[in-house]
């Protein structure tokens, strides 16, 4: 049934403006992928301001088209610069990288395009099959289990991403929460904490947030790094004898796939974790259950398909709970959230009662990013060579135009220029001192979700808390959070201390 | 970051973070008796203490619960921080300095700075006294972004006459094309 109305769908966007619209799209999601510095996350959330005023067939294509191409991306400065153009492909670049050196880039870069594309395709069926059906227990949710649903997203988001200190992952998300209470309360119409000041009466722009955390950091992380100059390996025609044949590399390693697959729609589907756990987890669990283990590091052919594999499967894993229960299954389907709401479509358990193609319509979507991601990547792979080299210096500053445009282009106030600059400075020195962006971003998209919630519970049960404990779907979830934190402090982790918490 | 500087920082946003959270939760607790902010003389009693009966329905309760988790954290940052190492021995003279002899603190200056002026100064100006085509209403934009990035390549750029040269075409191709496809072609406005 799923299958059926993602192929309705699929033809129904055989239009040749939308199929260029995409191609071009996925083109540029490719390039902004690839482009260290620059995310799918930041891609996305530009392309949602710059493209409001577009009809919103071609909005919705480019958003799709940016997001496949930015996660397929990284790979190829992964591969060719040994820097991974997303986080995501951070694992890619272990491999990627021995291979290109010993001069099959251009192989790894075909293998780890058959391998994305592969993964999303498993995410699209996914997302087609497991959504509607998902839709009909979401139904079952009352206030009590969005809420324990929403809280538990911003919980686990801050335990998993956090590269530092769980309790940084913690704060993070209970900021965003905080700043999510800026602006008029929606159950009785109070304003909170919006320091007098008209603008943020409205509360805090989630775009303009999302742009100024995600954005403008990289444009002050890019200059501050030394200007080295990188070497890019040549994308340069291999001895025959030596050619990586891809279609049986990939029969050769399907039980990678298979798992990296799951792997990655599992993780995706987890609230704001994202691509590069996915693509991490899908690499590790590689290693672990390989034959060869001792080849991981030295240019694994399995160690390049299974992180490509896992991070793209993880675009569907994250598009389920986006769009069946609007909690975003990654940093990049946070920012489509808010690319849906300003265009008012609103995801949730009721999307399949008010706008019941919508699912297979983004699947289908996915599917024709899938395809032109495979047209482009015959055709870019050589010249991407050349756009790698284009420094710093001249894109960056680009880069923070483009994030003041799409800022004002929503909703045409200066303020939230203002949002921008100060989210910006703000994210920067947090991710200085060690704190991700994604627990912030979702506690700040989930936020406004909780209090609701939480107070329409109480409200319905007369102030009696033993609302959230009593209903079986909260009880769970409320069990699973105690969990999360008693593990966090029980078995603490030492983790490394990193200074890029870029997201995919 | 090392890690001792890392924990020094905590030190200090834990504090700062300390007091945000008691912000929002003495702010969310005026909420309870007085949630839509009205003057406290004109509020009776018993207003007050039905607003404080049906709590639950208060727009200051979530608030108030994530500030007192965030106080918790931020306790527990401070106590980490002091345990692995960290010390109030930041504000010593020859710290301070060596913080503004930082390469990355210098670097970072420019750039927040360079994007502020270029925010609230040279854009609202530009907008104000610049407008004397009023159909092309991005030449105010077009002009305030070519100055600001031809500021910004060439404070980053190599110094050499070709590289200037470069830069200022650079500036203006760039500042000519999101004018250009944003402003004219896709019709969204221009700050």
């Amino acid at each position: 049934m799923g299958l059926v109305e993602l192929i309705q769908q699929f033809i129904g966007l055989m239009d040749i403006k939308v199929i260029i619209v995409m191609l071009l799209a996925t083109t540029l999601g490719v390039i902004i992928g690839a482009l260290p510095g620059l995310t799918a996350t930041m891609g996305i959330a530009l392309l949602t301001g710059l493209t409001y005023s577009l009809p919103i067939e071609y909005t919705f294509a480019i958003l799709m088209g940016i997001y496949v191409g930015g996660i397929y991306g990284g790979s190829i400065s992964a591969i060719l610069l040994n820097i991974p153009g997303t986080a995501s492909a951070a694992a890619t670049a272990l491999e990627g990288h021995p291979l290109a050196l010993e001069g099959k880039a251009e192989s790894a870069i075909k293998l780890t395009r058959a391998a994305s594309i592969f993964g999303t395709l498993v995410g699209v069926i996914a997302l087609a099959v497991i959504a509607p059906p998902l839709t009909t227990i979401a139904l079952k949710f009352q206030s009590a289990e969005y809420f324990m649903l929403a809280l538990f997203g911003v919980l686990i988001c801050g335990t998993i991403v956090t590269s530092d200190l769980t309790i940084k992952g913690w704060i993070g998300g209970l900021l965003g929460l905080l700043l999510s209470c800026v602006g008029m309360d929606k159950l009785h119409g109070a304003s909170r904490f919006d320091l007098g000041m008209t603008p943020l009466m409205g509360g805090v722009d989630m775009i303009a947030a999302m742009i100024g955390f995600y954005a403008i950091p990289e444009v002050i992380k890019a200059f501050r790094r030394s200007q080295e100059k990188v070497e890019v390996a040549k994308v340069k025609s291999e001895v025959k004898t030596e050619k990586i044949k891809i279609f049986r590399e990939l029969i050769k390693n399907i039980r990678v796939i298979i798992q990296s697959s799951l792997i990655g729609l599992g993780i995706g589907a987890l609230p704001g974790v994202g691509e590069d756990v996915a693509a991490w987890v899908s690499y590790d669990a590689a290693k672990k259950s390989s034959k060869h283990p001792e080849k991981y590091g030295k240019g694994s052919l399995e160690g390049i398909i299974a992180p490509e594999v896992g991070n793209n499967a993880a675009i569907g894993g994250a598009t389920i709970p986006l769009l069946t229960l609007a909690v975003p299954g990654s940093p990049p389907a946070a920012v489509l959230l808010g690319a849906f709401m300003i265009h008012n479509i609103k995801p949730g358990p009721m999307i399949m009662r008010d706008n019941p193609t919508f699912i297979f319509y983004i699947a289908a979507l996915i599917l024709l990013a899938v395809i032109a991601l495979w047209l482009v990547g015959q055709v870019i792979a050589k010249p991407m060579s050349k756009i790698l080299k284009v420094p710093t210096v001249y894109l960056m500053p680009v880069i923070s135009i483009l994030s003041v445009v799409g800022a004002y282009a929503i909703n045409m106030r200066s303020f939230d220029i203002a949002i921008v600059f100060v989210f910006g400075v703000l994210g920067y020195f947090l991710d200085k001192m060690g704190y991700s962006p994604a627990p912030i971003v979702l506690g700040l998209i989930l936020g406004k979700m909780i209090d609701e919630n939480f107070r329409r519970a109480l409200i319905v049960s007369s102030g009696d808390v033993s609302v959230f404990v009593t209903r079986p779907i909260s009880l769970i979830f409320f069990v699973i959070i105690v969990i999360t934190i008693l593990r966090s402090f029980v078995f603490k982790k030492k983790k490394p201390v990193a200074n890029d918490h870029t997201p995919a | 970051m090392k890690k001792e500087t890392l924990r020094r920082a905590d030190l200090i946003f834990s504090i700062i973070l300390m007091l945000v959270s008691i912000w929002f939760g003495v702010k969310s607790i005026l909420l309870f008796s007085n949630p839509f902010s009205k003057d406290w003389d004109i509020i009776t009693q018993e207003e007050i203490d039905r607003n404080l009966s049906e709590w639950f329905k208060s727009p200051g309760l979530i608030p108030l619960i994530f500030s007192f988790f965030l106080l918790v954290c931020s306790i527990v940052l401070l106590i980490t921080a002091i345990k692995q190492g960290a010390r109030f021995d930041f504000f010593k003279k020859e710290k301070i300095l060596a913080l503004f002899k930082n390469k990355e603190f210098h670097t970072a200056s420019i750039v927040i700075g360079l994007l502020a002026i270029y925010l609230f100064i040279m854009l609202p100006i530009s907008r104000k006294y610049l407008n004397f085509i009023p159909r092309f209403q991005g030449l105010p934009f077009l002009i305030a972004t070519f100055i600001y990035l031809s500021v910004f390549i060439i404070i980053f750029n190599e110094k050499t006459k070709k590289k200037i040269i470069t830069s200022l075409i650079v500036a203006a191709c760039a500042s000519g094309f999101v004018t250009i496809s944003f402003g004219v072609v896709a019709k969204i406005l221009l700050p």
